[in-house]
């Protein structure tokens, strides 16, 4: 099978800057340090005062719609393929607050200049993209939608149904209704879960014909081990598990979405807890070579980084816990919006920010 | 004297390599091929040209010094331009200097390019890193969308309709008539330019200059030079360039040539009244507008309705691309910023054979290169004079 065309990735380093915000779903731009002035394309120097020291600062996504056009014939395939079906590219030029003027998607909606509400995404490559919508129309526009194609809606599978974070998203993609739902488990399922309407046991104890089984999916979750196991065991749930399943099922995955449920440990390790720190850093990491080899096919792989869980035998500890529904709901949602990484909750929102300016130290100590 | 002033140097020997929309030679046969044409026309040795300034899109991995010496060429002086629609006017400038100043006595002026089927898309994948970045990403590969995004600001800003634009398509291909060089040589009517089918709307096809592959050149020498050697030749008088103009504007809708107009008509001693014929930079139509009004032709945001006044054909009251411009020859690559010089220079030595502006003295030649994302940044102009 050919590759699918997918929009252009290459882009200057500085410009990858702005796909990292945008997968992490924030609308940040290029800032100078020094003099304040926004840069954009992004660059290695201010070209105001000409400062090396250039960051990212999230700002209000709100412009002014300057100029446009609707891209009839373009160059590369992704485009031309699609090109007046069923709409040309709109295409537009839209002054940010900052005074920066960005290269956007435009949505139907923005009719002529005026006010628009910015955003930025991911593209089907996985790449940042802005677009450009109106200010309260909420309705999809197809060519968008085209844009970033991967919601993740089709059948779909959840590697272990038996945890409590599987079931949580089993039972959330069963009530969305897109497809079957292969609910893995090598043990007992819930009785429930399993005879739910669009629900497929599936028994990911033998591997070899799991792709013969299931045919193209659209979405897989993976979930994490239990957090309370050896160093051996949240291995071989967190990592080795989703490792050795994604390459059993690599022949019906082209165009899919694997989201992987980690944990805010695999960012900032909690020293009281080395073992599911260790296995969710080391899936992180396997995860990132997935998500290279998933865009090929202009699939995507997302990461959730929640932090403390609500889980069965924790309501006496203190301190805020993220309900499993919500973290489906979040989850599910980050798919469609185009988010890559996805920190669903304020302690986890929290730590990150943290260790951005403390690095690894954070959680050490008092 | 005045940065714009030249004193004594003149362009001789205008030389275009025929135009092919598609080739399997590359930059350096063009090049070489417009070299061996200048000898020609100049009754040279190779020997005898002590300067080289070259410019091209398509010469990779070789710069000017790989070039130099594949055409076997030893120079005292050697510079490229990679400025594409400006390369030009600023090869000019540079080589004017170059003369004046005693650091060569004849430079050779080139620019060419090959055009191969998906060359053009390979050249604007990674045509700069803004484009790059910032407009080759939403499918925008080539300058289209960006000079229709300028197109579609200039519509609403100054009120001008698609009818503006087309009018002047139609009087440059009507002017290639004559020009054997041409590629595109069929009149067209408005009617037809309405018509034709939108490539980035409000951009149509007939708006969009048609890459091919070729070259132009001429020589540059002090007078004196060209005197005793008998070529025919014409005078610089004045030449100006600018980089970056306007930045804080926030679509373009006027181009280094409006900072620099004044500077360049007092030190060459004439008026836009005394223009006997214009070439500028035809991309595309809008630029052509930006152009009319930011050297002095008339107010900003009616170069419309000046088209629609004049008659822009070599004998009409506004002489203008009278080869039919890029629109009507197509678009060299480097060579496009070349082709308004090699133009004024035969019209100013009467070879222009069929297309010859009566009595034409005065030539005012524009260029326009380098588009980033939402702007073209270099601009120079350039005002002949006949000897």
């Amino acid at each position: 099978m050919s590759a699918p065309a997918l929009p252009p990735r290459l882009r200057s380093a500085p410009a990858l800057g702005l796909t990292a915000r945008a997968a992490e779903g924030r609308f940040a731009l290029q800032h100078c340090a020094e003099c304040g002035a926004v840069q954009y394309p992004p660059q290695e120097i201010c070209a105001a005062c000409l400062s090396g020291d250039l960051r990212w600062k999230d700002v209000a996504p709100k412009g002014h719609l300057l100029a446009g056009t609707r891209l009839s014939h373009s160059l590369e395939p992704f485009f031309q393929a699609r090109a007046g079906r069923p709409a040309p590219w709109r295409l537009g030029l839209v002054r940010h607050e900052s005074g920066a003027v960005l290269t956007c998607f435009v949505h139907a909606a923005c009719a002529g200049a005026g006010p628009v509400r910015l955003s930025l995404t991911t593209d089907r490559a996985g790449m940042a993209c802005l677009l450009a919508l109106p200010e309260h129309a909420e309705e999809e526009d197809p060519m968008l939608a085209q844009i970033s194609a991967v919601t993740g809606r089709g059948p779909a599978l959840v590697t272990d149904a038996t945890t409590p974070v599987g079931a949580a998203f089993a039972r959330a993609l069963l009530a969305r209704g897109a497809g079957p739902v292969w609910l893995g488990h090598a043990g007992p399922l819930d009785p429930a879960l399993a005879g739910a309407e669009g629900a497929r046991p599936l028994d990911i104890s033998a591997l070899a014909d799991v792709a013969e089984v299931t045919g193209p999916l659209a979405l897989v979750v993976s979930v994490p081990g239990p957090g309370t196991g050896t160093l051996e065991e949240e291995m071989a749930a967190t990592c080795f598990a989703p490792a050795r399943l994604a390459a059993a099922l690599s022949p019906v995955l082209a165009g899919a979405a694997w989201l992987a449920v980690l944990g805010i440990e695999a960012r900032v390790p909690d020293p009281a807890r080395p073992a599911p720190s260790a296995a969710l850093a080391a899936a992180e990491a396997w995860l990132i070579g997935l998500r290279e080899t998933l865009s090929a096919s202009g699939g995507r792989a997302i990461g959730v980084y929640p932090g403390p869980l609500a889980l069965p035998g924790t309501e006496e500890e203190a301190g805020p816990r993220l309900a499993l529904p919500a973290l489906a709901r979040a989850a599910l949602a980050a798919l469609e919006s185009g988010v890559q990484e996805l920190f669903p909750d304020p302690v986890s929102r929290h730590l990150l920010a943290r260790a951005a300016t403390e690095g690894k130290a954070v959680g050490r100590g008092a | 004297m005045s940065r714009a002033a030249f004193r004594d140097v003149v362009l001789a020997c205008p030389v275009s390599v025929p135009y092919e929309r598609f080739s399997a030679r590359g930059a350096q046969y063009f090049i070489g091929t417009a070299l061996r044409g200048l000898l020609a026309e100049g009754g040279l040795a190779k020997r005898e040209v002590d300067g080289l300034c070259a410019s091209s899109f398509s010469l990779f991995p070789d710069s000017g010094i790989g070039l130099l010496r594949a055409l076997g060429l030893e120079a005292t002086w050697l510079d490229t331009i990679p400025l594409g629609g400006a390369s030009g006017i600023v090869a000019l400038r540079r080589a004017a200097r170059a003369v004046e100043s005693g650091d060569a006595d004849i430079v050779a002026c080139i620019a060419g390019d090959t055009c191969a089927p998906g060359g053009f898309r390979e050249a604007t994948a990674r045509f700069s890193q803004a484009s790059q970045d910032a407009v080759y990403p939403v499918g925008a590969g080539g300058p289209n969308a960006s000079f229709a995004m300028i197109t579609d600001h200039y519509m609403r800003r100054f009120g001008a309709v698609a009818e503006d634009f087309g009018r002047l398509c139609v009087a440059q291909r009507a002017n290639a008539g004559p020009n054997p060089r041409a590629l595109l040589r069929k009149p067209i009517t408005l009617e037809e330019y309405l018509a034709s089918r939108p490539i980035s709307a409000p951009v149509r096809l007939l708006d969009c200059v048609m890459p091919c592959a070729g070259a132009e050149a001429f020589l540059v020498m002090r007078r004196e030079e060209a005197e005793a050697r008998g070529l025919p030749h014409c005078h610089l008088l004045a030449a100006t360039e600018r980089h970056n103009a306007y930045a804080d504007d926030p679509v373009q809708e006027r181009g280094g040539w409006a900072a620099d107009r004044e500077t360049l008509f007092a030190a060459a001693g004439v008026t836009p009244a005394g223009v006997d014929l214009f070439q500028s930079y035809d991309d595309y139509p809008v630029i052509s507008f930006l152009q009319l009004e930011d050297l002095g032709f008339c107010a900003k945001g009616e170069a419309g309705a000046f088209v629609a006044a004049h008659d822009l054909s070599t004998t009409g009251d506004f002489p203008m691309n009278t080869g039919g411009g890029q629109h009507s020859t197509g678009q060299a690559g480097a060579a496009g910023g070349f082709l308004g010089l090699t133009e004024t220079l035969r019209q100013l030595t009467g070879a222009a054979e069929g297309r010859a502006v009566p009595g034409a003295r005065i030539g005012l030649v524009s260029g326009f290169g380098m588009i980033a994302y939402d702007r073209g940044l270099s601009c120079g102009a350039a005002v002949l004079a006949a000897a």
